[in-house]
C-alpha cells in the first residue's frame, strides 16, 4: 500500500496529471510571427478603410468591373469574353490576384541583406496601375531568443522615389511561407501605383514586421529595380460562376422550418497553377436576422467524378466583409490528381437570435446541490419546438442549473436569461451545444446568491442551428 | 492553494487599444501572455498536438477578427479564453466528439524510484477521480491548473464571483482529497 496523499501535495499532485507537453517552439514562434503581422496589417486595412476613401474607390471600381466581366461571362460565355477577363486579371504568387489591364511589372531580381546575422529578401515587387506590391521575408539568427520585455515601438515601410517622394504603405498582410522552411515570416506591403516612368526606388523598413525591434537591426534600406514583367511569371484568372445546386432538405423531421435563410455559397473564379488550383468564393446569407460573422460554412468534402475526396488546403481569399456584409469570403488550394467535375460539399452553421420563447421552473424553498428536476415542457421558438427536459443544480455552487433540452429540428444550442434576475457579472446565461440535431444539448445560467423565490421565468435569447441541406458545388477547370 | 497562481504580464485595456491601432509590442504581448495558456486549455480537451495547434490558431486569428468588438474593458482573459471556448465547440461539434481531461506523460525513470512508484500511485487514483467529476468541475480544474489561470480570471469567464469559484475548487479538492483516502485504507 502506498503512502496517503498529504491535502498539501494534492494541489501538487493535480497539476502533475493535468499538465500537459509544451508546445512545440517552432508551432509558438510560427504563429506568434502571424499574429502580429496580421493584426498590424489588419489595423492598417482599418485605418486605410477609415482614412483613405478614394483608396476604397479603386477597389470598387475594379469590384465593379469584375461583377460586369463576370456577368458578361455568365450572359454570354463567349470564349472572346473568358479570353478578355484572362488578360484582365492575373495570378502571381505569394501576391494574389492582380489587376494586368495595363503593363505590368515585375522586381529585376530578388535583392538579400544581411545584417547581424539577420537576412531579409525582398522576394517580389509587382507594380499595377492601382498598386505597387512588394513582398519580404526574412530569417531570424540562429541562436535568436524572443525576449521577454517588448517595449518598443514598430514604424510601417514606406517607398522613397528618385525624385524624393515618399509613398507610405497602404495595406499589409502576413503570406504563407511553407515553401521557405527557414524564412521566420513572409510579408507583403502595398503601396500606392508608381508612374510608368519610375523604375527605381528605395525600400525603407525601418523595423522587421513580428520581431521586436530592440532586438533586430533597424533602418534597413534596399534599392529596387523593375522591368517589364514576364507574362509565363502571371497566372491567368479564369472567373467562373458556379451556383450551387439545389440544397439536399431532409424531410424526415415534421418540424422542420426548411428555412435556408437566404445562404448561398457561390465558386466566383479560379486559378491554375503548375502544382493544382486556386478555387475563390464566397458564401453569403440573405437573412437579416443572422449577424455579420453569424454563419460558419464548413467545406465537408471535395469528391472528384471518380467518388475519391481530394484534400485541399485553405488558402487567402484577398477578400473581406465590409463590417456589415452577410458575406464570408473562402478560397481553397487543391492538387492536379483528379478526375473532374469536383463536388464541393458545404454545410452550414448560423446563429440565430430567438424570438422570444419562455418556461418556468421552481426549484422550491431549498434546492439542493445535485437535485435534479423533471421540467418536460415544450417551447416554440423560431417556429420550432424545443422539448426543456430536466434542470439540475449544476454540481458546483448553488445558484447554477443546468437545462438538458432537446430539439425535432435543427436546433443544436440555446442560451437562456432569467430577465427579472439579471446574471452574475452581466453576461448571459452560457449555451451549450451537441453535433447532431435530435441529441440533448444543455444549457446553463447562473444567480447570483440567494436564488429568488418562487417560479423562474427562462427565456431564449439565442439558437444555434445546423442548416438543412447540403450546398453542393460541381466545378471543372 | 489559496495562493495566486504567479501572474504573467497583464493584457489592460490600453494594450488592447495600442493592438487595435496596430502596435506590435502590443499585439506581442497579448500573444506571449496567452498563447501557451491557451495551448495548454486546448491541448487539456483534444489531447494531442495538432488538434491543439490548429485550435490555438483558430482562437488568435479569431481574437484578431474580434478586437474590434472587445468590450470586456479589465476581462481580456476571460473574453479570449471564452473564444478558446467557442472554437473547442466548433471543433467537437464537427468531430462529434466531447473532451476529457488529457493526463500528461511523465517519465517514471525520472527522480528517486520510489519516490516515483508513490508518484504514479497517485496519479493513478488521482485520475480515476478525475473522470468521476461532472463536465464543469472537470473545466475548473483545466482552467485552473492547465490553463493556470487565477479565481478572478476563471471567475470573470464563467460569469461567477471570485469567491465562488475559490471554493468551489478547494471543494473539489478537498473531495479528491477525501476520496483518495478512502481508496487508500
Amino acid at each position: 500500500m502506498s503512502e496517503p496523499i498529504r491535502p498539501s501535495e494534492l494541489e501538487e499532485v493535480l497539476k502533475d496529471v493535468v499538465n500537459v507537453p509544451e508546445p512545440d517552439a517552432e508551432f509558438i514562434n510560427s504563429l506568434r510571427a502571424r499574429f502580429i503581422a496580421e493584426g498590424h496589417a489588419s489595423a492598417k486595412k482599418n485605418q486605410e478603410t477609415q482614412m483613405k476613401q478614394k483608396v476604397f474607390s479603386r477597389r470598387l471600381t475594379w469590384a465593379l468591373a469584375v461583377l460586369v466581366l463576370v456577368s458578361l461571362v455568365v450572359l454570354f460565355t463567349r470564349p472572346t469574353v473568358v479570353n478578355a477577363l484572362k488578360s484582365l486579371f492575373g495570378y502571381v504568387p505569394n501576391v494574389g490576384i492582380i489587376n494586368q489591364s495595363s503593363a505590368v511589372r515585375m522586381l529585376e531580381e530578388p535583392v538579400t541583406v544581411v545584417r547581424d546575422n539577420y537576412t531579409l529578401t525582398i522576394e517580389q515587387a509587382v507594380l499595377t496601375n492601382d498598386m505597387s506590391a512588394v513582398v519580404y521575408s526574412y530569417m531570424l539568427p540562429p541562436d535568436y531568443v524572443i525576449p521577454d520585455s517588448i517595449s518598443t515601438e514598430n514604424y510601417a515601410p514606406f517607398l522613397t522615389l528618385p525624385d524624393g517622394t515618399r509613398l507610405d504603405v497602404e495595406r499589409a498582410r502576413h503570406v504563407e511561407s511553407q515553401d521557405c522552411p527557414q524564412c521566420y515570416i513572409r510579408y507583403l506591403m502595398e503601396f500606392p501605383p508608381l508612374a510608368v516612368d519610375v523604375n527605381e526606388v528605395t525600400l525603407d523598413i525601418p523595423d522587421l514586421v513580428a520581431v521586436p525591434s530592440n532586438t533586430a537591426p533597424r533602418e534597413w534600406k534596399v534599392q529596387l529595380k523593375f522591368k517589364p514583367a514576364d507574362p509565363a511569371a502571371i497566372a491567368p484568372v479564369i472567373a467562373q460562376m458556379v451556383t450551387p445546386m439545389p440544397t439536399d432538405i431532409s424531410t424526415d423531421a415534421p418540424t422542420q422550418s426548411m428555412d435556408t435563410y437566404g445562404i448561398t455559397a457561390t465558386l466566383e473564379k479560379f486559378v491554375a497553377l503548375p502544382d493544382g488550383y486556386i478555387l475563390y468564393g464566397a458564401t453569403s446569407w440573405t437573412d437579416s436576422r443572422i449577424p455579420p460573422y453569424g454563419v460558419v460554412s464548413v467545406l465537408v468534402s471535395i469528391t472528384d467524378s471518380a467518388g475519391a475526396e481530394i484534400p485541399f488546403d485553405y488558402a487567402d481569399p484577398g477578400m473581406f466583409a465590409a463590417p456589415e456584409e452577410l458575406r464570408e469570403y473562402w478560397a481553397f488550394k487543391i492538387g492536379t490528381n483528379f478526375t473532374a467535375p469536383l463536388k464541393l460539399t458545404f454545410g452550414m452553421l448560423a446563429s440565430l437570435p430567438a424570438d422570444g420563447g419562455s418556461f418556468t421552473f421552481d426549484p422550491g424553498p431549498t434546492p439542493q446541490m445535485g437535485q435534479k428536476w423533471e421540467i418536460n415542457q415544450d417551447v416554440t421558438v423560431n417556429d420550432e419546438v424545443i422539448h426543456v427536459l430536466t434542470a439540475e443544480q449544476g454540481g458546483i455552487e448553488p445558484g447554477y442549473f443546468l437545462f438538458a433540452m432537446q430539439s425535432d429540428s435543427n436546433i443544436i444550442g440555446a442560451s437562456i436569461i432569467d430577465l427579472a434576475n439579471p446574471p452574475m457579472g452581466g453576461g448571459g446565461g452560457g449555451g451549450g451545444g451537441l453535433p447532431e440535431p435530435g441529441v440533448p444539448f444543455y444549457s446553463g445560467f447562473g444567480y447570483q446568491m440567494p436564488i429568488p423565490q418562487g417560479p423562474l421565468t427562462f427565456t431564449f435569447m439565442n439558437v444555434e442551428v445546423l442548416v438543412d441541406g447540403e450546398w453542393v458545388l460541381n466545378w471543372t477547370p | 492553494m489559496e495562493n495566486e497562481n504567479p501572474r504573467r504580464l497583464e493584457v489592460d485595456s490600453k494594450t488592447v487599444q495600442r493592438a487595435l491601432e496596430g502596435v506590435q509590442s502590443a499585439l506581442a504581448q497579448i500573444y506571449d501572455t496567452y498563447a501557451k495558456p491557451i495551448y495548454r486549455y486546448h491541448h487539456s480537451r483534444v489531447g494531442n498536438a495538432p488538434d491543439a495547434e490548429d485550435l490555438t490558431a483558430q482562437t488568435f486569428l479569431a481574437v484578431l477578427e474580434s478586437l474590434t468588438r472587445y468590450q470586456h474593458r479589465d476581462n481580456f482573459t476571460a473574453w479570449i479564453f471564452q473564444i478558446a471556448r467557442n472554437k473547442l465547440m466548433d471543433h467537437f461539434r464537427r468531430n462529434h466528439s466531447h473532451g476529457e481531461i488529457h493526463e500528461s506523460v511523465v517519465d517514471p525513470a525520472q527522480g528517486d524510484v520510489l519516490e516515483a512508484v508513490v508518484r504514479d500511485e497517485s496519479r493513478a487514483r488521482l485520475k480515476s477521480l478525475l473522470h468521476l467529476l461532472d463536465e464543469e468541475e472537470r473545466e475548473l480544474i483545466r482552467l485552473r491548473y492547465t490553463a493556470e489561470l487565477s479565481f478572478v480570471e476563471i471567475a470573470q469567464l464563467l460569469g461567477r464571483k471570485e469567491d465562488a469559484v475559490r471554493k468551489a475548487i478547494r471543494r473539489i479538492l478537498d473531495r479528491l482529497s477525501i476520496q483518495m483516502e478512502a481508496q487508500n485504507v
